[in-house]
């Protein structure tokens, strides 16, 4: 059964409103762009996220919008599980916590009790905080880099909210701010036209379409990501590709080395700021959480290896990745700028 | 899917019983019918709560029930009309000051509305309750949730007055009030009744009686029970093969602890192959 199906309300039927969240700009927004929505008045919005009793994947069939006010901390040191990309003041932040995507792959079911998105309204306490750490990073001479699509897809999320846009304006005020944008959406269109900025880098998740398929519900095709890339490209953004997950299953290398050579007939290596590599990788109370749920996805029944409280797949089968990406990128993009997880 | 319906008068039960057919188990008090069963809670916080906790020894159904909570409320004058019956979509509790919060995921006809659980009917000061106000729902909500997701609890709530009677008992007809809605309510459990919101389930009740008894023949340890099960998990969700080549490990009682753990691993390596 589809997501769309008309047994269940639409996404956002509902918007579960805290009370501290009214008279914000974004709570506004929010609240035209879904005016047919019932609105529930809240005094916590934890007091809907982290109830008791929630079904993740069913809520995903009709996903409700939290609009609260983030509480301190606005920022967070980057964990062993983000990629950093080579930058040494790596951090993220949390604007929303979920996504509108439902990647099978994805920590987000196991790390929240809720499917449905929250949306923190208070920007400004989040532009404050990013500037107090701006000033105590810990290396001075390289710029902090900030992840703001950690939890969630923001840029999928803008034409709710345009939050990708505010974000980028902002780091143009903050010389030392660099922003990493991850993405699988294709809504790059609607920031095209801010003025790019070497600031900020533009990452977007490619799979093999029998990946997208199976594995990443409710996310654009692979050709319209292609494009949006070709797209940022064009516009002067500094871009990122992210193979990340690859996921591993009879003839994965097929589909994989399908990905790169359609990726190298479309798209210039040489204009492509980094790429980022990874398997699937989970820690064990998240993955034991969704794996309670007892998921359709295969994914949570294949065998792992438990790496210092992460499940992941084997060093052998990690090796095989390694090689394959550089043997098939070799010559096209220096290895220098290809980064593996371990 | 299962229905489970609560209401706190036999009153409001009425219409229910009979336009379902329910008949009651003199040794469970439940009123059931096919897939539809209806307890009568009595009525307020204590009765409720003792009512809803002994639950458990008589109803065991709960990984495809919707809990559904019938009953008339006083509403607000500005926002309800008597005889209307309503959604509840938040539920506070006015005596410990929490809130409770139903998911509603499926589509539905009516107007949703909060409710206010309080200890004693409420006749003054009535324009300080938005929504609507009756004394079981925050309780029921806390009870039910340790058993049902919360898209499977739901609220139906019936205006019978705008809080202007001093005792409840007072209300006249309240069987005749729920009579006039039985075909709407009726209809939303028909609307309801859909597999999807059942829990996902990977071993059948079959498979899942073979391993507890083969787990017992073992005299496995709790450790190795739950291994087990997560195994033949892995392997019914990654080959779909049916489980005949497990039943021989189960036939002899092992001697020793050593023999045991000798037929665990067996059994470890046949599900690696």
């Amino acid at each position: 059964m589809s997501r769309s199906e008309n047994y269940f309300l639409p996404d956002f039927s509902h918007i579960y409103l805290e009370s501290a969240a009214k008279e914000y700009e974004f709570t506004n927004l929010c609240l035209d762009r879904f005016s047919n929505s019932k609105v529930v008045e809240i005094p916590d919005y934890k007091s809907v996220f982290n109830r008791p009793g929630q079904d993740f994947q069913t809520q995903k069939r009709s996903m409700k919008l939290i609009l609260a006010v983030k509480k301190p901390p606005f920022i967070y040191k980057g964990s062993n599980m983000l990629q950093d990309g080579g930058f040494r003041n790596f951090y993220y932040n949390t604007p929303i916590l979920n996504c509108l995507y439902n990647c099978d792959y994805c920590f987000l079911q196991g790390m929240y009790p809720s499917a449905n998105i929250v949306v923190f309204v208070n920007q400004d306490d989040m532009e404050k905080a990013v500037e107090s750490e701006i000033k105590i990073r810990p290396y001075l001479d390289e710029p902090l880099m900030l992840s703001i699509s950690y939890n969630t897809d923001l840029l999928a999320f803008e034409n709710i909210l345009p939050m990708t846009r505010l974000w980028i304006e902002y780091s143009k005020t903050q010389p030392d701010l660099n922003l990493e944008i991850r993405s699988k959406s294709t809504m790059f269109d609607s920031i095209s036209d801010i003025e790019s900025t070497d600031q900020v880098l533009l990452a977007w998740t490619l799979s093999p379409e029998k990946v997208v398929n199976k594995n990443e519900l409710d996310t654009p095709p692979l050709i319209k990501r292609l494009k949006a890339v070709q797209k940022a490209i064009k516009k002067g953004w500094r871009v990122r590709l992210c193979f990340d997950p690859i996921l591993l299953y009879s003839d994965w290398e097929k589909d994989y080395l399908d990905l790169l050579n359609q990726i190298k007939s479309e798209i210039s290596f040489n204009e492509i700021f980094d790429i980022t590599v990874g398997v699937f990788r989970m820690g064990q109370d998240y993955f034991n959480r969704i794996r309670k749920t007892k998921p359709e996805s295969k994914l949570y029944y294949q065998k792992y290896i438990n790496d210092a409280g992460v499940i992941t797949v084997s060093q052998s089968d990690r090796e095989a990745v390694e090689v394959f990406v550089r043997e098939n990128l070799s010559g096209f993009i220096p290895e220098d700028r290809i980064h593996f997880w371990d | 899917m299962h229905f489970l319906i609560l209401t706190a008068l036999k009153a409001e039960a009425l219409p229910i019983i009979e336009v379902f057919g329910l008949r009651k188990d003199s040794k469970t008090h439940l009123y059931q019918n096919n897939n539809i069963s209806l307890l009568i809670t009595g009525v307020g916080r204590d009765k409720t709560k003792e009512r809803l906790q002994n639950l458990h020894q008589v109803y065991s159904n709960f990984d495809q029930t919707i809990v559904v909570n019938v009953g008339i409320a006083g509403g607000n004058p500005h926002q309800t009309k008597i005889g209307e019956l309503y959604r509840v979509n938040v539920i506070f509790d006015e005596e410990n000051k929490q809130c409770f919060i139903p998911d509603i995921l499926c589509r539905h006809p009516l107007t949703e509305l909060s409710l206010t659980t309080v200890a004693k009917s409420v006749n003054k000061d009535r324009d300080c309750f938005t929504g609507l106000v009756d004394m079981e729902g925050s309780v029921i909500f806390r009870e039910m949730s340790r058993y049902v997701p919360l898209h499977r609890l739901v609220f139906l709530k019936l205006v019978s007055d705008h809080m202007d009677i001093d005792d409840w008992r007072r209300i006249i007809d309240v069987t005749g009030l729920i009579a006039k809605q039985i075909d709407l309510i009726k209809s939303i459990l028909v609307s309801l009744d859909h597999h999807v919101l059942t829990n996902n389930v990977i071993l059948s009740d079959k498979v899942f009686d073979m391993i507890q008894r083969g787990a017992s023949q073992l005299s496995l340890t709790e450790t190795q029970t739950h291994q087990l099960m997560e195994w033949t998990e892995n392997y019914i969700k990654l080959t779909e093969n049916d489980l005949e080549r497990l039943a021989p490990y189960f036939i002899k009682k092992p001697n020793s602890k050593k023999e045991r753990n000798h037929i665990f691993e067996s059994i470890r390596e046949l599900f690696s192959t």
